[in-house]
């Protein structure tokens, strides 16, 4: 007797086990997925196509490329779109605090009165990259409508715009298996090292060197019915080094899960310039006359710049220390030969660590105009646009990635430009 | 043969007949199953429309049904306010707009036609429930006491209100949920990644919850898109799954918003594969329908599902195709 009910509990347990085990499922796994998570190989299901619309002829052509989506970027929303998990990049209502941003800022045009009887408009469409992406609402940007700073880049139309744009969907590391490469065994994300015999993925599937947003040159070496589709244009930069955590919930947030970030190290501008050439500065000290601000690896902080970032806490506050400087609202490149953590709350050094596109701005979206990383129209930053607005559909200090801004900075806090500069 | 003999053989028959009658009776009776339960048809019908034509809602609109009067209710999260459509798909009314009622996540309402609104400050870092006549005109605002420790984040998305006066709270991303009175006392918790044996880590890492329902008797339905699998838990803390990942039918592709109705079907939409399956109460596969394109009775991402009368099945989705309204005859 109780032999069989040892023999039950067993059995129950092992039926517990079989039916609540399952991880979470990387579908990427650093590269490639597997096909038919993103295409349908025969257009058919239950019947009936399982595909239509695109970019042929709406309603009445297949998805191109077979996709299960409108355009590839819907495809991606398919999966990524919702609130709570950190593999969703557009919620809806700006909680998806991810390192890269939340379009669903692009869906949010509001008004605020930066001052008594003046009313502005914050565009949705100048929060973020707007993607274009049917199924969510996402349009073609109306004002740029080409990519700003080409430079010796080409042409990129704002309406080809796409996760694929910056995100190579097959994970291919440096063109792939057809470049010779080993296989792509585990994300290149998490800083790990790769399984023997196999390369890590990019960063968050970031394309790199012989990448062509849509592939064109393989799957539709003549594309001559879509206008101004990027024929020949390819990107010249690889990936950027950077390792996160893979909670993007604490990432960025408030107390002592706050230390969890993304963790750069080295080419984000040069990458960032595979489209935008003309911004990209590798000439810290000015001398070329381009008047920008610099931005690349070779624009180093420096000691002095440095000594800022590290002293800054907030506006009146300049006691901090390099160990705990870290400030994930104003984040650097560490450097080439950095050892990267997530978790790592050291501020630059001065030797290494370089100015990058991100340290002011989000990848994907901000609750800003020119998707900055804070407001840079507020003389106070707790008067930020997007927290005065006339309305504020958003989580609460989603604007901030939950950060209180009054609470932890103060009121009469500066812009975080100062972080580096401490101008005010 | 003999008379006598014949007539013995025939009250043997009878007599046994008379014991085996019942018993295939009850046999019968326990066994059958009606055709049509498992004979589900469903065709599509309308869309959620006013007279200018469908109502393009947003990729994160929510459903709710007042099935005492066969109205659905649309909440808009993105666009704010929540529309009411009759029982033949009309909007007849709307209301939220007003400051009082904050910014409202999803609503429910009673057999009376009460309002419940699920309603966050201006700020957004407090709920508050909402207690609205029919016309959406808040009566009284209902703060939620008595939570246990565990629930200190606690930020519900989605409303139920069940008989008897319980309403149920559920925050899908970090899988809890709460059931107070209609005083807003908490009478009773679940922490569902205990119930099914996820560590908070688990949940952490991306194993959140997707759609989320609760049926009349408390029966507690959700789905994880990450595992391809949906759950039923039943009020005392025990827990099924359903569904396997894949392309082809029957299959989970993105599992997203789910519903029940009053015969036990279960409907469950597949926001990758674009159509809604359907299962029956022993969480067998048995139909699904919809699937991607423009055309009447098509789906575009399908998103949230409720169930009303009639064997009506309402369906929010993207591409501001809005509210897709489909019957079910069994």
């Amino acid at each position: 007797m109780k032999a069989a009910k040892i023999a039950l509990i067993f059995m129950a347990a092992a039926a517990l086990v079989f039916a609540f085990s399952g991880a979470a499922f990387a579908f990427h796994d650093g590269g490639v997925a597997y096909c038919e998570g993103c295409h349908t190989m025969h257009n058919s299901l239950g019947g009936v196509s399982n595909s239509v619309g695109g970019w042929g002829t709406p309603g009445t052509d297949h998805n191109q490329y077979l996709l299960k989506g409108t355009d590839p970027s819907s495809t991606c929303l398919n999966c990524h779109s919702h609130k709570g998990a950190s593999y969703n990049i557009m919620s809806t209502d700006g909680s998806s605090y991810t390192p890269g941003g939340d379009f669903y800022w692009l869906t949010q045009t509001y008004t605020y009165s930066p001052w008594a009887g003046n009313t502005v408009t914050s565009r949705g469409q100048n929060h973020g990259h707007s993607i274009v992406a049917a199924d969510f609402g996402l349009s073609t940007d109306t004002t740029l409508t080409v990519q700003p700073g080409a430079g010796t880049q080409g042409t990129y139309y704002a309406s080809n715009l796409a996760c694929n744009s910056c995100h190579n969907p097959h994970g291919r590391v440096n063109g792939g298996t057809r470049n010779g490469q080993k296989p792509v065994g585990a994300s290149g994300s998490y800083g790990t090292a790769p399984i023997t015999g196999t390369i890590n993925g990019n960063y968050r599937l970031l394309a790199d060197t012989y990448y062509q947003p849509g592939d064109p040159s393989i799957y539709d070496p003549a594309p001559s019915g879509i206008a101004g589709y990027p024929q020949a244009w390819t990107y010249i930069a690889n990936a950027p080094v950077a390792v996160t955590a893979k909670t993007f919930r604490e990432v960025e947030g408030l107390g002592t899960a706050g230390i969890s970030h993304t963790d750069y190290g080295s080419g984000i501008a040069e990458w960032c310039a595979n489209c935008h050439q003309g911004f990209l500065n590798n000439d810290a000290t000015g001398t070329t006359g381009t008047h920008r601000h610099p931005a690349g690896d070779s624009a180093t902080l420096g000691s002095t710049i440095a000594g800022f970032y590290n002293e800054y806490v907030s506006t009146g506050n300049i006691t901090g220390a390099s160990a705990n400087a870290y400030l994930p609202l104003v984040p650097f490149e560490r450097g080439k030969s950095a050892t990267l953590s997530s978790t790592s709350t050291a501020g630059p050094d001065g030797t290494n660590a370089a100015v990058m596109c991100l340290s002011c701005h989000r990848a994907h979206a901000s609750a800003f105009d020119e998707m900055t990383r804070w407001d840079t129209t507020a003389d106070f930053i707790s008067g930020s646009s997007a927290l005065v607005a006339t309305a504020k559909p958003w989580a609460a200090n989603a604007p901030y990635y939950g950060w209180d801004i009054v609470a932890n900075m103060g009121s009469y806090q500066r812009q975080l430009c100062n972080k580096c500069h401490i101008q005010d | 043969m003999e008379d006598g003999a014949v007539g013995e053989k025939a009250g043997g028959i009878k007599k046994r007949f008379t014991v085996a009658a019942p018993i295939l009776f009850l046999l019968l009776t326990a066994f059958y199953r009606p055709a049509q339960a498992y004979g589900l048809q469903v065709s599509y019908q309308y869309n959620l429309a006013d007279f200018s034509g469908t109502i393009p809602f947003s990729y994160g609109a929510k459903l709710a049904i007042d099935k005492d009067r066969g109205e659905v209710y649309v909440t808009d999260p993105l666009r704010g306010g929540v529309t009411i459509f009759n029982t033949t798909g009309m909007k007849v009314y709307r209301f939220g707009d007003a400051s009082d009622l904050g910014y409202i996540e999803d609503v429910a309402v009673d057999k009376k036609g009460h309002i419940y609104t699920l309603s966050y400050n201006g700020s957004r870092d407090r709920f508050f429930i909402g207690f609205c006549d029919y016309r959406g005109d808040l009566l009284s605002r209902i703060e939620v006491s008595g939570l246990p420790a565990g629930f200190s984040h606690f930020r519900p998305s989605r409303i139920f209100y069940i008989k008897g006066g319980i309403i149920y709270l559920a925050d899908d991303s970090q899988m809890l949920v709460a059931v107070v009175d209609h005083t807003g006392k908490c009478i009773r918790t679940y922490q569902l990644y205990k119930v099914l044996n996820f560590t908070p880590k688990m949940v952490m890492d991306d194993n959140g919850a997707f759609g989320f329902a609760v049926d009349s008797d408390g029966d507690i339905f959700l789905t994880i898109p990450t595992l391809f699998r949906a759950y039923r838990i039943t009020p005392d803390g025990k827990a099924v799954s359903f569904g396997r990942g894949g392309s082809g039918p029957g299959r989970f592709g993105v599992a997203a918003g789910i519903a029940v109705d009053g015969n036990g079907f279960i409907y469950v939409t597949d926001r990758l594969r674009c159509c809604v399956l359907v299962f029956d109460k022993d969480l067998n596969f048995r139909t699904e329908f919809g699937y991607r394109g423009y055309g009447p009775g098509s789906l575009i991402v399908p998103s949230d599902v409720v169930t009303g009368p009639g064997g009506r099945i309402y369906v929010s989705q993207a591409g501001n195709r809005g509210v897709s309204v489909f019957s079910a005859v069994y």
